[in-house]
This record gives C-alpha cells, sequence and structure tokens, in this order.
C-alpha cells in the first residue's frame, strides 16, 4: 500500500476531493497546516508572510492504484502558478480496520 | 542493450558537405567535443579525445574504419570505439543518424533517482522560531508544520501531592501543546536537518521532543506535475 499526501491550496481542496472521489478514491484524511516551500513564502510589498495556510490531505491506497490517485490530485490542485503545492508517495507496509481488526485496506 | 533500443534525443551537429571523405572534423556540443568521421561505409562520431593522451582524433589519419591518434598512433576501431592496436582504452561513440545534408547525433537520455527522505520532529512550540532559522541556515527552506497535542513516555506532566512533595498524583496534563514539523529532503541533507533541529531545540529538559527519518518514494511539483526525485540526464547535461 502507499501513503499519499498532498499539501495543496486551501481553496483547491474541494476540487481535488471531488476530483479524488470520481476517481474511485473516498476515503481521505485532512487537517489545516501552515508552512512555504523553496521560495520562503509570499513577500507583497514590504509585507512578508513566511508562512502560509495549506490544506494536508492524507489517504492510502493500493500499490497500483497510485499513481491514479497522484494524478487525480494533480488534477485538482494545479493552476499554474507557484505554490500549487507537493505530493509524497511512502509505503506503508500494514493497515488495519479499528471496527473489525481486520488486516487491509 | 543496443544503442537503437535506447531512449536518445536527436541533436542537428553539422552537414555532410563539410566533412570531407576519409577524414574527420570535430563538432561541439555543450562542453564536449565530438570527431566525426566520413568513411567509406559512412559517418562515425566519437568523443574527440583519445583515451591514452587526450590527442585530437578529429585531426588523425582514418584507414579501414579505424582513426590513428595524432599524438602516439593508437589506433581506434570508430565503430565500437575499442583501441585495436598501440595501446589500450576505449573511446565513447555516438549513433549517427543521417537526413538529407544533415547529420544528426544521439544522445543517451538517462534517470537517475534521488533518494528522499522525510524528517518529521515533534517539537516545543516556543522553539518554532528559533527551529525555523536554524533550518534555512542549513539551506532547508520549505516545511511544513502544524499545532499537535500529545505526550512522550512521561505520560505527560503530572500533578503533586501538595502536602507531600514527594508524591506524584495520578491526574496531571496528559496532553501537551507541541509543534509537528515536517521537512522532506534528498537523503544528502538529512544529516544537515536533523542537526539544525537539534541544535535549535535541545534544552536538556525533558519534553524537547523527537525527530522521525523515513523514506519518500515520490516527490512531486503540483504546478508541473514534474518528479523530483528523478532527475533526467542528456549525455551529461541535465535536461
Amino acid at each position: 500500500m502507499k501513503m499519499i499526501r498532498a499539501i495543496v491550496r486551501p481553496e483547491k481542496e474541494d476540487t481535488v476531493v471531488k476530483s479524488l472521489e470520481d476517481a474511485g478514491f473516498a476515503s481521505i484524511t485532512k487537517f489545516d497546516v501552515l508552512g512555504r516551500g523553496k521560495q520562503k513564502g509570499l513577500q507583497i510589498g514590504n509585507s512578508v508572510y513566511d508562512e502560509l495556510a495549506k490544506s494536508f490531505l492524507m489517504l492510502v491506497v493500493e500499490d497500483a492504484q497510485a499513481p491514479r490517485a497522484v494524478e487525480a490530485i494533480h488534477a485538482g490542485a494545479r493552476t499554474g502558478q507557484f505554490g500549487d503545492g507537493k505530493i509524497f508517495v511512502t509505503q506503508v507496509e500494514e493497515a488495519y480496520t479499528i471496527r473489525t481488526g481486520k488486516e487491509g485496506l | 542493450m543496443r544503442d537503437e533500443d535506447r531512449e536518445h534525443h536527436w541533436v542537428h551537429v553539422a552537414e555532410k558537405s563539410l566533412i570531407p571523405k576519409n577524414e574527420g572534423r570535430k563538432v561541439h556540443w555543450g562542453d564536449r567535443q565530438i570527431a566525426i568521421f566520413h568513411l567509406v561505409d559512412g559517418f562515425f562520431a566519437v568523443d574527440n579525445r583519445c583515451p591514452h593522451r587526450q590527442g585530437p582524433l578529429a585531426d588523425g589519419i582514418t584507414a579501414g574504419g579505424a582513426v590513428f591518434c595524432p599524438l602516439h598512433n593508437l589506433k581506434i576501431d570508430l565503430a565500437s570505439g575499442c583501441a585495436q592496436a598501440g595501446g589500450e582504452g576505449k573511446v565513447r561513440t555516438y549513433p549517427v543518424r543521417l537526413e538529407g545534408e544533415d547529420i544528426y547525433l544521439g544522445f543517451e537520455i538517462t534517470e537517475t533517482r534521488i533518494p528522499m527522505k522525510e524528517v518529521m520532529a515533534i517539537i516545543r512550540p516556543s522553539q518554532w522560531g528559533r527551529t525555523k532559522l536554524k533550518l534555512a541556515d542549513a539551506g532547508i527552506l520549505a516545511f511544513t508544520q502544524l499545532r499537535v497535542y500529545g505526550h512522550g513516555k512521561q505520560g505527560g506532566l503530572k500533578y503533586w501531592n501538595a502536602k507531600k512533595r514527594a508524591d506524584r498524583l495520578d491526574t496531571g496534563i496528559s496532553f501537551i501543546p507541541k509543534r509537528l514539523v515536517i521537512i522532506v529532503v534528498p537523503e544528502t541533507q538529512v544529516r544537515p536537518a536533523v542537526n539544525a533541529l537539534i541544535e535549535a531545540n535541545q534544552t536538556g529538559a525533558i519534553g524537547d521532543g523527537k525527530i522521525f527519518v523515513s523514506p519518500v518514494e515520490e516527490v512531486i511539483q503540483v504546478r508541473t506535475g514534474r518528479n523530483e526525485n528523478r532527475v533526467k540526464e542528456m549525455g551529461g547535461a541535465v535536461l
């Protein structure tokens, strides 16, 4: 299994979730985070915003589905401007459903 | 693997008429010099540096599919790039494609993967400002952070018994506010990142936090869709 974590624009959160749903990925966990990329945040005039509000979306999918999920996030989150975010894919060794105690997604 | 099987980028480097029969000419591509030879069997391209003493092969004399280095007469087969007589060694060869008058050389496209790591740290909220500066000093500009609550193996803060100072009560504050910092860096940056985090957060008292390092398989920039953990190179130049 793969864990896919995406840091996206908060205003794009809905479209990403919709795009994931349409691609068949219903389960998702999200939290609000602060952060910046290698541009060190934003500078508008004399004001520096070095920590920008972002949405952190997290889902775990089967190995074979990972590229499709990444594609769906990319399609939903992209504006072409700096600050669109990053997607990280990591390995998940085991997963359990707490209600049943069974292993697997 | 044969040359034709690999992914190549074809670059126009010269015209046929510029290279007289049975002679070689040098062309430049990037910081590289390449010698192109016009022989009876067609055109051949090799690096313009003899493996022996870096002699300019393009100035050498050709004979029967080979060239003799002008410096020390090393004989190099142009099809394979291998030395045949006068010494040992091998020069890099390039596939040649002809289209009308134009000569194209094929540069191999290779993909290297950079191992990426996630460094996750749980620190005191009050140290966050310092941590950000220390990370920036170490060249790590990008981060994600959020407010979290948790406790370590001490089980959080426990109240003291007001009457008997030595007694710790079972009740207390089990969830202590912390800051969770996530950075994703190439493997080579993990040490500097961890050192910066420790330097900024070590007070020596219980509750300084933890740092976790784990592998990340893919890092994708949403704006471009580019995989940042893969670098495509063409004949030694980054694409």
